[in-house]
């Protein structure tokens, strides 16, 4: 009993906030020259999305995640075990409360949040958005109906559950592929050749690659039955096996959007004189689910509707048409950080002007009395 | 306040008529200002100040000429004047009479290597002409070529140098060149009778590329005629007529339009400015008689003439037509009035001054050498805060946004907030601390804004995503204020480190310190968090995140976390006065790092806060302090001080 309270004790102390809060500014000193030479997206990996991780190789250090939970326990019990309801600590409590709040509020975000990109050319309309941190391997079919000569989905892989050296069987097919190499990001500078890059922090800078073997049913595994399959590329790769003419092709996940949009046009102001952007704007029409009017989208002002939101991220011109890029997010707890930033500014003003006004007066106390 | 608290110092300082001495202070202010460029009466006969009101286009804001030459003058030699001449001087030198200025000193080369290099003789001031540079010009593009081969990332000192220094030459180059359409040249000359005669210009004689643009139709009509005609079948002097032709638009290709930008037009592309060179280059043909390009001729002809009369009306109508191109076009064009006097105020170089030396006598009121010092430092103070406050102002008034918007402006305005709590301060405790932050403080970060302004124009455009003037005054101006707070807690902590290692005994004025040091510790830490959630709120607006980990947010976040770290430590009891104070010590450190060394990094979103150079100063400055504390601490630790915690 002794060593629960013990452990209870422990857990609530200051002593520990200490420890967590220094770990956690390791972390993201560590995580912030991290990305000088391996990008944003590795120093996430390592740093500030991870359970933990090894310090020059060998040293089992907390992660960012471990570390949250860790703190907000700590919070929690150190808010139980000194709890009061007077004014001079509330203070304290309004800002641990804020912390947590924060805590809970990014790990709800981080398993609901969903993130895609939609570029769209003028006059053109679409309804879903693309999210390229989770591709797919996708095989197609011909659809043999006279009716309709187009092509029909048979079979969908998550490019991110792919293994090297590994073999899957696509169970509409008769036939299976063994992968040799993925690449997570990578360029083709030939027809037969896929080079690395490296991980662009960028959600649409990245292109996965596979090089794999197509195999038989008969199980036979030819070298000549080579397949590459590069994410930049839009068109599918045929290929045929006895009787069996497939597609594969290598694709970001669409999310389907609630409504239609389609992009009016596309402004760029330029500061006279300079290419440097004054403004972007995307004149769009959102037509479905309910809502059927023109929106203006620029930097700094967002569409939102429901738990989506739109936001002008970059722009093309290609053979004089102009595209938009936006980033879409769904995130259901969007307005957490705002709730939770509010609670811990509160809280830090309760704390400091109370002891800014004490301190005051015990000066002008203290004058009076030498006088 | 600051007014009715004054008399109260006065009170306790008994036998001190300061008043006196506030009133000395301020008549020699007033006589100062005579000497500031606005007050001052040209003693020439010739004045240019209307030229100076011209507007120019540059890097995609206009700005009166006096700000272009200024900033020009600037770049290439790291002063506003030469001489003791006025910026707006030699830029009309260098415009309209150009070989008049090829003496001038203006180009500072700061690498020693490179005279050697280019054959010049060195000079110990660091300072070169044009003539001389010129000479130079060939084996200069021929050391840049090779440089230009090798990755930006791996240049050393001298390439960087280099590179900068060819690029001023350049840019002086095309300054001067502004009227040369209008100079007779070798290239141009005719040699053939018949194209003499028909453009009416005399036999190898050179001409000028304006003779010959106010005749290119007959040239066009020569060659229109002869199109049909193999190149074998030519004569003499047609083909003379298409060599006239080709080396013309070989010399518009090659000069485009260079810099001054100072001609506006509209059209269906918008809003676009051309030089002189630009202009011709645009039209090609004498169906081009702007307005504006003949007023340019007269203006220039009446300062080589030294006609003021008819100076001061070709400008003025120079002006004229300009505001009217931009109100039939329902455009805005700015009045350069605020700017020009914003301008010959100087109002932060002289706000800079007037700190440096109340640095110094807060300095002596701190060590109780003189007792009339801490008066005379304050007054220097509010009168050094005036002028900043005029210049801030100014600045929101020109740019029509909060003068936060780059480093130099960050810098300017977290040196304005420090006076300002520096004074608050004095107001509280009367303990000579405040005038200690606000005059050293307000000092060095005016200092420090002063080396960013080197470039050039410190006023830039502002890119897409920090066009929010909302954002941008809550946001910067917030953390601006919480950089402040740290840094103010550190300079008090440095002074009492030094005091506690110094003194034999702890007093009064320690424990005040510490009061202090907590204060502002705390003051920084709430405007850091509160500006740090108002930069992810924004963020969430205008990137679609709230957090992304980017460098300068993991800055502000480290702020943070190592002010969090210091109160718990306190509040448990784990450090105690002389730890507070190393703390805040650290967390100037810490802003320091996020302000100046994240933009050193040269990764993240925050691209519009980079800055290349400085780096060795950085590092020289943590290696300071690093020393500072291991030498204080040692010396703490052999006296094994310590005074009761103080309950703040």
């Amino acid at each position: 009993m002794r060593f629960i309270q013990n452990c209870i004790r422990l857990s609530g102390s200051i002593k520990l906030t200490i420890i967590c809060l220094i770990i956690t500014f390791i972390l993201v000193a560590g995580g912030t020259v991290y990305q000088i030479d391996n990008g944003l997206l590795a120093a996430q990996d390592r740093f500030f999305s991870s359970w933990g991780l090894f310090l020059f190789g060998f040293i089992l250090f907390p992660g960012m995640k471990t570390i949250a939970i860790i703190l907000s326990l700590n919070l929690i019990l150190n808010g139980l075990k000194s709890f009061s309801l007077s004014f001079k600590k509330s203070g304290v409590l309004l800002m641990h409360i804020g912390i947590i709040v924060l805590f809970a509020g990014t790990a709800l975000a981080s398993i609901y949040i969903k993130e895609s990109v939609l570029t769209i050319y003028e006059r053109q309309k679409t309804t879903f958005s693309r999210d390229f941190s989770l591709w797919e391997l996708i095989v197609l079919k011909k659809q043999h109906n006279s009716a309709n000569h187009g092509y029909f989905v048979s079979d969908t892989v998550h490019f991110n559950k792919l293994k090297n050296d590994t073999k899957i069987t696509f169970p509409n097919t008769s036939i299976s592929l063994a992968f040799k190499k993925l690449y997570q990001n990578c360029t083709a500078p030939s027809i037969d050749s896929l080079q690395p890059q490296k991980i662009s922090a960028d959600q649409a800078g990245n292109f996965p690659g596979i090089e794999a073997v197509v195999i038989s049913k008969n199980n036979i595994e030819n070298s000549e039955n080579r397949l590459l399959l590069y994410g930049g590329k839009i068109d599918p790769v045929l290929f045929t096996m006895a009787d069996d003419t497939l597609y594969f092709m290598l694709k970001p996940h669409e999310i389907r959007l609630p409504f239609e949009i389609s992009l009016n046009r596309f402004v760029n102001i330029n500061h006279p004189g300079t290419t440097d952007a004054k403004s972007y704007e995307s004149h769009l029409t959102v037509r479905g689910d309910g809502i059927n009017r023109d929106v203006v989208i620029t930097m700094n002002r967002p569409f939102r509707y429901k738990s989506l939101t739109f936001y002008q991220n970059g722009f093309m011109t290609q053979n004089s048409f102009n595209a938009t890029t936006l980033f879409v997010v769904d995130n259901p707890f969007r307005f957490v950080p705002y709730i939770s930033g509010l609670i811990i500014i509160v809280g830090l003003f309760i704390t400091f002007t109370g002891k800014f006004a004490g301190s005051v007066i015990r000066l002008k106390n203290n004058n009076s009395d030498k006088k | 306040m600051i007014v009715n608290r004054i008399p109260k110092r006065i009170y306790h300082m008994k036998n001190i008529k300061s008043y006196n001495y506030r009133i000395l202070i301020i008549t020699c202010l007033a006589h100062l200002l005579p000497w500031t460029e606005s007050f001052s009466s040209s003693v020439d006969t010739f004045s240019i100040e209307q030229f100076g009101k011209i507007m120019v286009l540059e890097s995609g804001r206009k700005k009166p000429m006096d700000t272009y030459a200024r900033n020009k003058l600037v770049q290439f030699s790291g002063k506003q004047t030469v001489k003791g001449e006025s910026a707006l001087k030699w830029m009309c030198r260098v415009l309209l009479e150009p070989q008049n200025a090829e003496d001038d000193l203006i180009f500072i080369i700061n690498n020693p290597e490179i005279p050697d290099a280019l054959g010049i003789t060195p000079r110990i001031r660091r300072r070169y002409n044009y003539s001389e540079l010129y000479k130079s010009i060939s084996q200069m593009d021929k050391l840049v070529a090779d440089i230009v081969k090798k990755d930006p990332g791996e240049w050393t000192a001298f390439d960087k140098e280099m590179a900068r220094v060819n690029r001023n030459v350049r840019e002086y180059m095309s300054l001067r060149s502004v009227f040369s359409f209008g100079e007779p040249k070798e290239q141009f000359q005719i040699t053939d009778s018949i194209v003499s005669a028909m453009l009416g210009i005399s036999v190898l004689r050179p001409v000028s590329h304006l003779q010959l643009l106010y005749r290119v139709q007959r040239i066009t009509r020569k060659i229109e005629e002869i199109q049909t005609k193999s190149a074998d079948s030519l004569t003499a002097s047609e083909q003379e007529a298409i060599n006239i032709l080709r080396r013309m638009r070989e010399m518009e290709r090659m000069i485009g339009n260079p810099q001054p930008h100072i001609i506006p037009e509209f059209s269906f592309e918008g809003e676009q400015w051309y030089s002189l060179w630009g202009l011709l280059n645009r039209y090609h043909t004498d169906a081009m008689p702007h307005v504006l390009m003949n007023l340019m001729l007269t203006i220039r002809e009446c300062y080589l003439r030294k006609s003021q009369v008819d100076f001061d009306a070709a400008v003025t109508q120079y002006r004229e037509y300009t505001v009217k191109t931009f109100e039939s076009n329902r455009a805005k064009i700015n009045d350069p009035g605020v700017e020009i006097l914003y301008n010959r105020l100087n109002p932060f170089f002289f706000s800079k001054v007037l700190y440096g030396i109340a640095a110094l006598f807060s300095l002596l009121a701190i060590s109780y050498l003189w007792r009339y010092s801490y008066h005379i430092s304050l007054t220097l103070i509010l009168a050094g805060l005036v002028f900043q406050t005029i210049g801030l102002i100014m600045r929101f008034v020109i740019m029509g946004h909060p003068p936060v918007s780059n480093l130099f402006e960050t810098f300017v305005f977290t040196a304005w907030v420090l006076v300002i709590i520096g004074i608050v301060l004095e107001i509280i405790r009367m303990r000579n601390i405040g005038v200690l932050i606000s005059s050293v403080t307000g000092f060095i970060f005016l200092h420090i804004a002063s080396r960013y302004s080197r470039d050039g124009d410190t006023m830039g455009m502002l890119i897409a995503v920090l066009d929010s003037s909302f954002w941008l005054t809550t946001h910067i101006v917030t953390i601006s204020l919480g950089y402040a707070g740290f840094v103010g807690a550190g300079l008090v902590a440095h002074l009492y480190l030094i005091q506690k290692v110094v003194r034999k005994e702890e007093n009064d004025q320690l424990l005040q310190s510490i009061r202090a040091i907590y204060g502002l510790f705390a003051f920084g830490l709430l405007f850091t968090v509160t500006g740090t959630v108002l930069g992810g709120l924004w963020a969430d607006q205008a990137w679609g995140r709230f957090w992304g980990w980017d460098p300068k947010e993991n800055g502000a976040l480290l702020i943070i976390l190592w002010g969090l770290i210091v109160f718990h430590a306190r509040v448990a009891g784990v450090i105690k006065n002389n730890g507070l104070a190393t703390g805040a010590v650290v967390g100037v450190v810490m802003v320091m790092c996020t302000w100046i060394g994240v933009n050193l990094m040269g990764i993240g979103l925050h691209s519009y806060g980079k800055a290349s150079g400085g780096g060795e100063v950085f590092v020289t400055y943590l290696i300071i302090e690093f020393i500072f504390l291991a030498v204080t601490w040692m010396f703490l630790r052999k006296k094994n001080k310590t005074l009761p915690v103080v309950h703040v």
